[in-house]
Parts: structure tokens; C-alpha cells; sequence
């Protein structure tokens, strides 16, 4: 027995399926990148100028071609994970912030190397953290170089799977090769993959060039993609919950179209951050109550495709004063795991994510232990249903003094009080906030580098020449064998 | 003559119905209606309003781009006819605007344009992906008052820079206001950067604009 958050009815499901599949056949992608309308139109799909029609055979087609079972595997084998999740998802940080606020003072200023490697030490000891999305950039470095410095950064501080962003080839290729050297090569790689990528289209239904080629790039190499659509109501969608759910699913579609295409084999994960804009700035709010439904209703569009799913991100950005707001966090967590997504990186993030704080990642992991305990699944068994007992007790009478009552209390009632916190130090008389830094302190002061020093090697003899031709290379495409 | 229809043009802006105003301009142009008297009547008012109901939050961002489109539609019919007159219409000031170099998002950056050209300013949108060098031409060509870089990718957001520094290289940087947006960009951003102003959105770019305007 176990909860879950359903929005949309079987019918609905597929309606919206039908509406998606409409989407890219009638009106179809803008694609800019020649390479990936040739590869399309050489699988059916009919290009003209910049826009990619895209046929129902090709996309249903795609779809047998899903894998369910993705292993997103860890540099620590201990911290591999396996898709799909069980009774919560699988955690991580939130990502690729171009600021970072200072966990003590409050101040906010451009990220560097030092804050991401914090962010991964932190993230790496924290056992609610189950990958890592490198949650700022190094940007003190060019930004040519700064997705490729994100992942090697993240290796060297932390054994767990690392999510990065990617949108160029060149990056693509000096990250897999990143990978491949310290997994032991690139068929080793397609078994192993330490990193995933993701990459979002860009809203509505338009497909950048880079980053589509990175794309089908590390698709080709085995990489685990995340497209990530992230459509808003009223702005790049219509403004309307069915139609912007149309539109993020086309928008995933045409993602797995293209990466089929490149690798019938390539795992991809359902990825969705579709929202509502913000009625007043037209930005993305998170705040929205139709977030977690349109959430629910991709969650059941990636079961609908037998996918893995990563659609459940809740950006709590709010740093509890009190048990009251730490409450409000935890719910709002619940009801995103109740989508029953497989995946979940929000930890960490301020200023609608774009910076980071590493007193906000340990209130949020705390805040996310919570919830992971509340969405617990449970047995339903002769024993549970516990008729004998039932029938033993009888009307009128009661449960106390009952053996069954005994053993299964503690087991199946959660007794824990929201202020005996997992994380945060329980005996302190202090705040939240001030219990927060000064976890941070005591992790940072405390963590030891738990990353071999034969990686952290590996890791810096690849970036050594990845840099010197990344810096060379600014602005020129890497021509792939993926397109060949 | 046609009567009373100020108010009804007022009205057709505000909920943003472009055929009703396009039907109201033409019906007053073809009337002998002034339309230098339908733009400072029927149409100025009408966008005010949209203005102070926006900040009121009474209207929401689809009405009030609504409205903008409406006006725009109304200023396409009028411009003709105010310049066979003689009496161009007033512009605010001039704006080059467009989203920097490896960077495709295009609509935020569309809606301030729109925004700004149904405030009064004419505004030169230069699209997307647009070299330093293209943003420095335009802005000599057409003798911008204000040049608007946006960005959406964090590693795009760096460009905004290097327009700037170019922009001084050439001798003109202080000919030029500028006003940075993006969603990774913030006001930090935009002073580390040396822009002179920064905007949340839309609503924001044209009231930035308006004060750079008014201390020129």
C-alpha cells in the first residue's frame, strides 16, 4: 500500500498522449541544427526549413524503444542507483547556479570552484543527497569551460552519480571522456555511467544547436539523458493545465525522438519542470498550486510510457524560522514525492534557483527525511489486516493490551516528532537557521576528501588537456562520429 | 462625425480586442477624425490604464500584453496617417535590444520590446543570438539611447559583458545607456557588469527605460 498523487484519469492520460503526438506531427520542432533534421528525416521525419515534422510511427516507434530499468551508476559502486525508485525518489541537489549565498551572512555573489566543491563535500555526506547536480557553477573560470569544470569539480569531492548540465558538443565529448577514463573506457562507460546530462529544449517546442547535438552526442555514448521541458502557462504554453501538459509531454516526445534516433539503446528519464508564469513577471513559479498537478500528471504520462520519470522537483527556497514554515517545507515535499516521480533535485536552491545556499541544502535535506518517512509504503497482509485481533478485542473493547498492537506499534506508527530532527543537532537551544550553519561548519570542518586520490588524479590529467582545448576551441562545433 | 469613440477605442485597447480597435481606428481615420486626437485620446489613455491596473494587480500579464498588441495595432494604422500630416508621433527614445551571441530564448526578450514599443519607444529588435559587434553597429546606425541584452543561459549571461567592454573599446560606451535581463541575471549582476540598469521584467524594462530617459 502506498500513496499516490493521480491527476489524471486513464482516458485523460491518453488524450493527452494523442494531443502530444498531434503537436509534432501537425505543427512539429523548430531544430536548429542541421545535423539533427538530417538525422530525423533520414528516420521519416520531414524537414523544411528549420522546423521538423515529426510522424506518428516515428514517435510511437521511440516508445518501444524505452528502457524502464536504468541503472544511474555512482563512482561508488555503494551509491549506484537503480530506476525505478521504490517507495521515495531519489534525491539531489538543485542545479547550475550562476550565484551563491554565503550560508552565514546572507550576502549573495557570483559562485566559484571552492563554493561547488563545498556544495558536493556537503552533499556527499548527507545521506538524503542521493546524486548530485553540480548546484553552482565554478564561474570564475571562462564560461566555455564551466559545465566541464561543474563535473570534474563534483568527482574530486563526491562518490555519489552526478547529474550535469551540457549544452555543447565540445563539452559533451571532454565529459565523456572525463568519464571514460575513470570508469576504464567508453564501453565500460555504456555499463557504468557515472554522469547523466540533462538538457532542455527551449520553450515552446524549439530546439537550440548545440545543445541538441551534445545531445545526441552523449546518447550515442550511452549517457543517461534528462530533457528537461519546462513550459509555462500563458507564456509558452497555452494557459491551460490540459494544454501545457500537451505541450510538455510533445516537448519530451520529441527529446526521446531525437535521442532514439541516435541510440535505440540510450536510456532517458521524463523529465518536467512545466509550470505556470508568474501572473505579474511571467516568470516560472513554483509557488503555483497547479506545479504539483501538471508534476502528477507527467509522472503518470512517464508510467504511461513505462519511463522513468524526474518531475517532482519542489524548490522549497524558504528557510524555516520555526517548526510551523519547517512543516510547510515538508509537505510541500510530500506532495511532490507523491507524484511517485523516480527522481527529485531541489535541494539547496534560493532566488527561484538561481543561487544556492549550503545552509538551505541541509534544512532541505532535513525537510526531505521527513517526508521520505511520512510516504512509507505498507504491508497489507493477513497479519496487517489483523482480523483475529479484530474479532478478539470485539466491539466496545480496545487495542492496548494487545501482543499484536505491541509489536507492530513502532513498526507501522510514525512516532517521531518533527523537532527530533535527522540532521540538524536535536539538543541545541538554538534556531533552525543557526542549527543549520552550524551543521555546515561541523561537515565542512569535519569531512575528510572522500574521493581517491587515483581518481582525483585521473580526473586532473583529462581536464588538464580538456581545458587547454575548450579554451582553444571557444565558439567551434565538434564535429561527432554520432552524425556520421 | 464620429462621436464618443474615444472612450470605446479606450476600451477595445484595454481588453486587448485587436480587430474591434483596428475597426474603431479606421472607421475614425476614414471619419476625419485628427489622428494625432485618436492617439493622444484614444490610445495613450487606454495604455496608462492598462499601467495602473497592472501595478494595482487587477491586470495580469496576458492582459496587459494584450493591450500592448492592441495599441500597436492602433499605432500602425496612425503612424501614416500622422506623417502625411507632418505630426510624426512622439517617441520616448530609441532602443536596440536583442538576445546575446549562443543564445536562442527569444520571448522574454520579445515581450519587452513589445512592452516598449506600446510605451513609445521605437525599438529595434535585433532577435537572437546576436554578436557584440551587430549590438554595437545598430546602436551607431540608429543613435540608440538605450541598448537591452538579454540572456537566459548562465553561460550566455557573460556575453552581456563583453558587449559592454566592447561597446567601450569603441569609444561608446557613454553614448549608450544600458539595461541587462535574463532570468539568471540580477541587479548584482548588472552593477559587477557596469550596466546602468537592470529589470526584473517587462513591466520594469519600460519604467528603467523611462527613467533613462527623463535623466538624459
Amino acid at each position: 500500500m502506498k500513496a499516490v498523487l493521480e491527476f489524471l484519469t486513464k482516458d485523460e492520460v491518453e488524450r493527452i498522449h494523442e494531443a502530444s503526438v498531434r503537436i509534432l506531427e501537425e505543427t512539429g520542432i523548430r531544430v536548429y541544427s542541421a545535423q539533427v533534421r538530417k538525422l530525423l528525416a533520414d528516420h521519416g521525419a520531414s524537414a523544411k526549413d528549420l522546423i521538423v515534422k515529426i510522424p506518428k510511427g516515428l514517435v510511437e516507434d521511440a516508445i518501444t524503444k524505452i528502457r524502464q530499468d536504468v541503472t544511474l551508476a555512482a563512482p561508488d559502486p555503494a551509491y549506484d542507483l537503480r530506476l525505478p525508485s521504490d517507495d521515495s525518489p531519489f534525491v539531489a541537489t538543485s542545479g547550475y547556479s550562476p550565484f551563491v549565498t554565503d550560508y552565514e551572512t546572507g550576502n549573495t555573489r557570483g559562485s566559484t570552484t571552492s563554493d561547488l566543491a563545498a556544495f558536493a563535500i556537503v552533499s556527499d555526506y548527507l545521506d538524503a543527497v542521493d546524486y548530485f547536480w553540480p548546484i553552482v557553477f565554478p564561474t570564475e573560470v571562462p564560461p566555455v569551460l564551466q559545465e566541464f569544470e561543474a563535473l570534474a569539480v563534483s568527482l574530486k569531492h563526491t562518490r555519489k552519480h552526478i547529474q550535469c548540465s551540457c549544452s555543447s558538443t565540445r563539452t559533451a565529448h571532454w565529459q565523456i571522456e572525463l568519464a571514460s577514463a575513470i570508469v576504464g573506457g567508453k564501453e565500460e562507460l555504456k555499463k557504468r555511467p557515472i554522469f547523466s546530462a540533462t538538457n532542455a529544449p527551449i520553450a515552446p517546442l524549439t530546439f537550440e544547436k548545440e545543445a541538441c547535438e551534445a545531445m545526441v552526442m552523449l546518447a550515442s555514448a550511452g549517457i543517461p539523458l534528462v530533457p528537461m521541458t519546462m513550459v509555462l502557462a500563458s507564456t509558452t504554453a497555452p494557459a491551460t493545465v490540459a494544454g501545457t501538459l500537451a505541450m510538455a509531454n510533445a516537448e519530451e516526445l520529441a527529446c526521446l525522438v531525437i535521442i532514439k534516433c541516435a541510440n535505440p539503446d540510450a536510456p532517458v528519464i521524463y523529465a518536467s519542470e512545466a509550470s505556470v508564469a508568474h501572473k505579474i513577471t511571467g516568470k516560472f513559479n513554483y509557488d503555483s498550486p497547479e506545479y504539483p498537478l501538471l508534476s502528477a500528471g507527467c509522472a503518470q504520462l512517464a508510467r504511461f510510457y513505462n519511463m522513468p520519470s524526474m518531475v517532482g522537483d519542489v524548490p522549497l527556497e524558504v528557510m524555516p524560522g520555526d517548526l510551523l514554515s519547517l512543516e510547510r517545507n515538508v509537505l510541500r515535499v510530500v506532495l511532490a514525492f507523491l507524484t511517485r516521480t523516480d527522481l527529485s533535485a531541489f535541494l539547496g536552491s534560493v532566488d527561484l534557483a538561481s543561487s544556492a545556499s549550503l545552509a538551505q541544502l541541509v534544512v532541505d535535506a532535513e525537510a526531505c527525511e521527513h517526508a521520505r518517512a511520512y510516504l512509507r509504503s505498507f504491508d497489507l497482509s493477513e497479519d496487517t489486516l489483523a482480523l483475529d485481533i479484530i474479532a478478539k478485542v470485539g466491539p466496545g473493547g480496545h487495542f492496548l493490551g494487545q501482543a499484536h498492537t505491541k509489536n507492530h506499534f513502532r513498526r507501522e506508527i510514525w512516532t517521531r516528532g518533527l523537532d527530533e530532527f535527522f540532521i540538524l543537532d536535536r539538543s541545541s537551544e538554538n534556531s533552525i537557521p543557526e542549527r543549520a550553519v552550524a551543521k555546515v561548519k561541523e561537515i565542512l570542518s569535519s569531512c575528510k576528501s572522500t574521493v581517491k586520490f587515483d581518481l582525483a588524479e585521473t580526473v586532473e590529467e583529462v581536464a588538464r588537456d580538456a581545458r587547454e582545448d575548450l579554451w582553444q576551441a571557444d565558439g567551434w562545433s565538434f564535429q561527432s562520429e554520432a552524425f556520421s | 462625425m464620429f462621436g464618443g469613440g474615444f472612450e470605446q477605442l479606450n476600451r477595445a485597447i484595454l481588453e486587448g480586442a485587436l480587430e474591434e480597435t483596428e475597426d474603431l481606428v479606421k472607421r475614425m481615420l476614414e471619419e476625419g477624425v485628427n489622428p494625432l486626437e485618436v492617439m493622444n485620446k484614444g490610445c495613450i489613455p487606454a495604455m496608462e490604464k492598462a499601467g495602473e491596473l497592472f501595478e494595482a494587480e487587477e491586470f495580469f500579464l496576458p492582459e496587459l500584453i494584450m493591450a500592448s498588441e492592441a495599441m500597436k495595432r492602433a499605432v500602425k494604422l496612425l503612424e501614416p496617417e500622422l506623417a502625411k500630416r507632418g505630426t510624426e508621433k512622439k517617441i520616448i527614445g530609441r532602443v536596440v535590444i536583442g538576445t546575446v551571441e549562443g543564445d536562442v530564448h527569444d520571448i522574454g526578450k520579445s515581450i519587452v520590446a513589445s512592452m516598449l514599443s506600446a510605451a513609445g519607444f521605437e525599438v529595434y529588435d535585433l532577435g537572437v543570438d546576436v554578436p557584440g559587434e551587430t549590438f554595437v553597429a545598430r546602436v551607431k546606425e540608429v543613435e540608440a539611447d538605450i541598448l537591452g541584452l538579454s540572456a537566459l543561459l548562465t553561460t550566455t549571461m557573460q556575453r552581456q559583458r563583453e558587449v559592454i567592454e566592447l561597446l567601450t573599446e569603441k569609444g561608446m560606451r557613454d553614448k549608450v545607456k544600458l539595461i541587462v535581463g535574463g532570468a539568471p541575471v540580477t541587479r548584482a549582476w548588472a552593477e559587477k557588469i557596469g550596466a546602468d540598469g537592470y529589470a526584473e521584467d517587462a513591466v520594469n524594462a519600460v519604467k528603467v527605460a523611462r527613467e533613462m530617459i527623463a535623466s538624459k
